[in-house]
């Protein structure tokens, strides 16, 4: 059983939503990956995903991209990604999960990728450009490790559910809007119903990601899901406001996901 | 490998969110619906004859064949299209798909501007919703298109991410996509992006190698030897490519912007690139050590591109078609060349394809036949050149 799934039975036993910050390694400047997992992890973070930052982020909006393209200009890479999953590794629980481009993991090579992410002691992974049809490369040396490829479910893709949902593996990421990453106003008003429909086809928790940027937003889905994503809203607070601002907000989100 | 539609060998496939898989789904579904509708076809050819002006004409240029002393040069005029290049064809083609479907909107990227102004004509034509991204480093060297493009109508939306250029354009249009999926046809420019667009774009264009067969036996009662394009995305190379793969003594070249060498900066992605995925496909791309896509450079916007459509990458593997790079000075030397010698003023873009004829000619016997894809022509280009002439860059 994987991390992961450990870790979401674990939290419906104590009937806490799972709350499930983004980051990307090296904002604000100077910050290690070690030390922002442990931040995260205190903050109140269940599951932790790290971005990967890519040269051409399609599905991300531009708070995302701007932090990419930091990330590049200082150097981050893959490599140095799996050397501090590794590392922190050995001082935390909490599942770390990769949001990686498939192209760095095909030039890397998927065989390899996979053996490199269970040495590093790597979750999950997230590839946002890799759908049901293409994701067999991947799939296959993943198969008998402990690492969940997490299916994107999307609410203009309602047809294909119980295809993508066969085998769903970790959480389910149910992306609650149409477009990329971003802060949004109000989610989407069919996201309940969408919520429900997946909840129909697979007992895999659901967890729901794009656009969420407030603590009523997160209060509101509470009961109507296993878990919330946040990326840009924290992203955006970590690039401009700084780590003290970026933690303030998981712990608003944190009590709003408790209360 | 995956198991996908729309592979050509290991390349091409979806490689696009979740999020527009049905969208996909559905363009794959209305395009051969599409297809095997002969009434579609008819107004798709009507509209290239009557509006575009095809056939375009196959001009045999005989000051160039003197100059080069070699085999007989042929020119295919993409160049005397509505406007201004090979564009149109696809363009006409998606956006009567587009009604087809019951989009009202329409978007598309491009690069030198000739993709974003022929479908900015086209929405001006349909009545049309239409925005074009483009990138800011491009929207200054091609001022004339831009401006061209909202005379029609058009919203010219800059990209400004990353490079600037065609690959940051075609990034935003993706997604604005993903946003918009619902009411709006994204309108891809060349052989590119998830399948079935390659395949869409292919045969939108193969009417210039379909028009160069019958007009190449009307003159020289044979094929031709010898079939020269550039390739950036490579459109205007697999339209006149593509109903000729099967005629074995027919060869073909693809010609890459080699930019300042292929040791300094370039957009020669067969020649140096990797496989890799991008822009919903997997194909060959620039990148680097760690697989990131690393810039393009031309003086050509429309070949500024660090990937290439698939099944290029397919008839580079299998060396069906010979890829080959040729510099910006190369490139110049032979815009120059051709506006002299026979009063045309070729786009940057179809000045890479003369180029490489300029040093392959020379080597073919008397009776060899040689066609070159002139994909458009070069009014945009000349406010550059003019610039560069000032500086004394030229």
């Amino acid at each position: 059983m994987s991390r992961i799934t450990k870790r979401f039975i674990a939290l419906k036993e104590k009937k806490r939503t799972a709350l499930i910050p983004f980051f990307v390694p090296g904002v604000p400047e100077g910050m290690s990956i070690e030390d922002m997992v442990l931040h995260l992890e205190k903050a109140g973070a269940d599951l932790i995903e790290i971005g990967v930052p890519f040269s051409d982020p399609v599905a991300d909006g531009p708070v995302i991209q701007r932090a990419d393209e930091r990330a590049l200009a200082d150097g981050m890479n893959i490599d140095r990604i799996l050397d501090a999953v590794a590392t922190v590794r050995d001082r935390t629980e909490t599942p770390l999960l990769l949001l990686i481009y498939f192209n760095t993991i095909h030039h890397y090579g998927c065989g390899r990728f996979a053996r490199a992410c269970r040495e590093s002691g790597v979750d999950g992974l997230i590839v946002p450009d890799l759908p049901y049809e293409e994701a067999a490369d991947l799939k296959e040396p993943l198969n008998g490790m402990p690492i969940d490829l997490i299916t994107l479910a999307s609410m203009t893709s309602r047809e294909r559910l119980p295809m993508i949902l066969t085998d769903s593996k970790g959480f389910v990421y149910c992306v609650s809007t149409k477009g990329v990453t971003g802060e949004r106003g109000e989610l989407h008003e069919g996201l309940k119903g969408f919520l429900a429909e997946v909840a129909g086809i697979t007992s895999a928790p659901r967890a729901v990601g794009f656009g969420i940027s407030t603590p009523q937003q997160a209060h509101s889905l509470k009961s109507r899901c296993e878990g919330i994503i946040i990326g840009s809203g924290l992203v955006r607070r970590l690039l401009d406001e700084g780590l003290d601002e970026g933690l303030n907000f998981v712990r608003t989100l944190r009590k709003a996901l408790d209360t | 490998m995956s198991n996908t539609t729309g592979r050509y060998g290991e390349y091409g496939g979806q490689y696009v969110p979740e999020l527009l898989m049905h969208a996909l789904k559905e363009l794959e579904a209305a395009w051969a619906d599409a297809k095997a509708d002969p009434s579609f076809m008819a107004e798709y050819r009507r509209l290239l004859t009557d509006y575009a002006g095809r056939p375009s004409p196959l001009y045999l240029a005989e000051n160039l064949t003197r100059e080069l002393g070699g085999g007989k040069v042929y020119l295919k005029r993409e160049d005397l299209n509505h406007t201004g290049s090979h564009k149109i064809n696809n363009v006409v083609g998606q956006a009567l798909l587009a009604m087809r479907m019951g989009k009202k909107r329409i978007i598309a990227e491009t690069g030198a501007g000739q993709h974003g102004v022929a479908t900015a004509t086209a929405a001006a034509l349909f009545g049309l919703e239409c925005r074009v991204y483009m990138g800011t480093e491009d929207i200054e060297r091609q001022a004339l298109n831009v401006f061209r493009m909202k005379m029609l109508g058009a919203e010219v939306e800059p990209a400004s991410c990353g490079t600037g250029t065609l690959k940051d354009a075609t990034n935003e249009a993706l997604r604005h996509w993903a946003a918009r999926v619902e009411d709006t046809y994204y309108v891809i420019g060349s052989v590119v992006g998830p399948h079935p667009y390659p395949e869409i774009v292919r045969d939108l264009q193969r009417i210039i190698g379909d028009e160069l067969r019958e007009q190449i036996m009307d003159k020289e009662g044979r094929l031709p030897d010898h079939i020269i394009a550039c390739v950036g995305g490579g459109s205007n190379a697999m339209g006149i490519f593509y109903p000729f793969l099967g005629d074995a003594d027919v060869k073909m070249a693809g010609v890459e912007a080699g930019g300042e060498g292929l040791d300094k900066r370039h957009a020669a992605t067969l020649s140096k690139g990797d496989a890799g995925i991008l822009h919903g496909m997997k194909s060959v791309f620039l990148q680097d050590a760690h697989g990131q896509i690393t810039p393009a450079f031309s003086i050509s916007a429309g070949l500024d591109y660090p990937g290439i459509g698939p099944e290029h990458a397919h008839l580079h593997a299998t060396k069906r078609v010979h890829y080959e790079a040729v510099t910006d000075e190369e490139a110049l030397a032979a815009f120059k060349l051709l506006t002299r010698l026979e009063g045309i003023i070729p786009a940057m873009e179809s000045a890479h394809a003369l180029a490489y004829a300029v040093k392959y000619v020379p080597q073919t016997p008397k009776d060899a036949v040689i066609v070159i894809n002139l994909s458009g022509r070069g009014d945009k280009d000349v406010q550059r050149i003019a610039d560069m002439d000032k500086e004394g860059t030229v």
